[in-house]
């Protein structure tokens, strides 16, 4: 009830803070807001698929200060490119595009920095950070293999793995995501199971 | 907040996911949702982004016509930057210490060298200059801001110049550099991430990797009690791949960094069931790492886990003690089990005052519940 109340207020008064209202609203109100050049609906839009792109650019990149740098970098490309969204069911789907783009790109410049020792960020999020509390130390073990295997992975290999089997997306999402055919998207998994399973199958520490 | 579905197996995890990736994925298994401050702190930097783009335009066009006349400017003015001569004009090939006087260069660099020492130049060009010390220990004095990249090999060891005044000393088994001015950056497969930065003042050695175990002392061993958890050994270390390079299919080499080896045995030794094991390697990581590296939040955590009904003091103990390295999406959670590890060890004030703060910082968070039962008297 409070919701609509803020709701119906918005429409009078000043805006109101994004998170008390946005829930409300669908993701074409929010659009046809932005069209009309509504700054709060930037701030709405963005809180409501924030978690979705932090979650992604974080397992992607494996490290925190760099996640945020990707979401800052998705979200500002977004509420630019925005008016090129034809069709709002599309709109999750292209963020994520937008997010495993900019991804792309700060994996190609992180590699050159370390290269010349000039990068300062820290891989402090690998997959077995960010499992939770209560899982088996198994679950725990397990997830630090995968993330030594996905360490060994090229991006195009590491990105489509994570995306499949992290994310949960399927094939064709992973593909619309990463910019390529189905073809090669089956190609890379099947190159990057490979050096999973291999981590997983062996034994953690080699008995001198 | 993790979903949890009655019929999942978590055991059986990952060979869901790989089965069904869309059914049950990994990402059930994570807790990875940003913060409040995060989210705000992003959005504050998105929306200032946003606001500056449309004046950068302007300024950028302006900008760039003055750069592009600057650069033109100076590039006419300068001479074209090729070999990298010594003062006296010739191209320097082979440096030794035969001599007191050190070799100073057209850009100001100097290169002292000690008695018997032999430097040899392996590229030199208008983009680097590479040197190899063959043996002895050589002084390199280089003049910061300089259009080359600098680097000194010594064998398995390699020194990249950031500007800076450095010794470098080469011995059959290590090397040892020592800045005494800026910043150098030393590669070894030995490092961990193959290369360290090292500053003004401080020195790193080397050593050369051979084929015994590099983690030193194994406590295990000394148990006055004698069991029979004595804990594995550690995996012997092996040639692998540089970090710089590209990697490698299909390699599947043992860690290299100690602190790695010994949360790879901890691992092991849980997968065989073999807690007080992996407890010794995991008490190890948080002796042994420094007080913000995230590996010892983690080990403290893995502690925690292991000990919390048997010996919750224990637990308590290493979540205090390693709560500021926990890495930032695991704190909450890290608190959280300091209040239920306080709170079975007896010391409810401190179980409570602990809740509180939880409760202040996560007020809507998924462990609140858990927390105040925990801390009700």
């Amino acid at each position: 009830m409070e919701l609509s109340l803020a709701v119906t207020s918005a429409a009078t008064v000043a805006p109101v803070r994004a998170e008390r209202i946005e829930p409300q609203i669908a993701d074409e109100e929010l659009l046809r807001r932005l069209a009309e050049g509504d700054e709060w609906a930037k701030e709405a839009l963005y809180r409501r698929y924030v978690r979705l792109v932090w979650g992604t650019a974080l397992r992607l990149m494996g490290c925190s200060s760099e996640a945020e740098d990707l979401v800052q970098d998705t979200f500002v490309e977004a509420l630019r490119d925005l008016p090129k969204v034809r069709k709002v069911e599309a709109l999750k789907g292209w963020l994520l595009q937008v997010t495993v783009h900019q991804a792309h790109r700060r994996f190609r410049k992180r590699r050159a920095l370390r290269r010349l020792g000039l990068s300062r960020a820290e891989d402090d999020a690998p997959l077995a950070t960010l499992v939770a509390i209560d899982a088996s130390p198994e679950v725990y073990a397990e997830l630090r293999q995968v993330d030594r295997a996905l360490a060994e992975l090229p991006t195009g290999e590491r990105f489509a793995w994570i995306l499949r089997y992290v994310d949960g997306h399927s094939l064709e999402e992973v593909a619309a995501c990463c910019d390529c055919s189905l073809a090669t998207i089956k190609r890379r998994l099947l190159k990057a199971n490979a050096c999973v399973e291999r981590y997983r199958r062996s034994d953690g520490g080699r008995h001198g | 907040m993790v979903e949890r579905d009655s019929a999942f197996d978590e055991k059986g995890a990952l060979c869901c996911a790989l089965a069904n990736p869309e059914r049950a994925p990994l990402g059930r298994l994570l807790s990875d949702s940003p913060e409040e401050d995060r989210v705000r702190r992003m959005w504050q930097r998105i929306d200032h982004a946003g606001r500056n783009r449309g004046r950068a335009w302007l300024l950028s066009y302006a900008a760039v016509f003055a750069v592009s006349m600057g650069v033109l400017l100076f590039w006419l003015q300068q001479p074209s930057v090729g070999l990298l001569t010594l003062a006296a004009g010739s191209v320097p090939t082979v440096l030794t210490g035969a001599t007191a006087a050190p070799a100073v260069l057209a850009d100001g660099s100097k290169i002292e060298l000690q008695n018997g020492s032999r430097v040899e130049v392996l590229r030199n060009d208008g983009q680097s200059f590479v040197t190899v010390l063959r043996r002895g220990s050589g002084t390199f004095d280089i003049k910061p801001g300089g259009p080359r990249r600098w680097v000194v090999e010594a064998g398995f060891a390699s020194v990249e110049v950031l500007g800076t005044r450095f010794t470098v000393t080469r011995t059959a088994d290590s090397v040892r550099v020592s800045v005494a001015r800026g910043v150098v950056l030393v590669r070894a497969e030995s490092l961990a991430s193959g290369a360290q930065r090292v500053k003004a003042g401080s020195s790193l050695e080397v050593r050369q990797r051979d084929s015994s175990v590099v983690v030193p002392n194994d406590t295990a061993a000394n148990d006055p009690n004698g069991s029979a958890a004595v804990a594995p050994a550690l995996p012997a270390a092996r040639a692998g791949v540089t970090a710089d390079s590209e990697p490698r299919h299909g390699s599947s080499e043992p860690p290299r960094d100690p602190i790695e080896q010994l949360l790879s045995a901890a691992d092991a030794a849980r997968r065989q069931g073999n807690a007080k094991a992996a407890l010794d390697y995991l008490d190890r990581v948080v002796a042994q790492s420094s007080a913000q590296d995230p590996r010892r939040g983690l080990a403290a955590l893995m502690i925690a886990r292991l000990t919390m009904e048997g010996e919750p003091a224990r637990a308590a103990k290493a979540l205090e003690a390693s709560l500021s390295a926990v890495p930032a999406g695991l704190a909450e959670d890290a608190l959280a089990r300091r209040v239920e590890a306080e709170a079975r060890a007896g010391d409810k004030p401190k179980a409570a005052a602990l809740a509180a703060e939880y409760l202040r910082r996560y007020p809507s968070g998924r462990r609140a519940e858990d927390v105040r039962h925990w801390s009700s008297p």
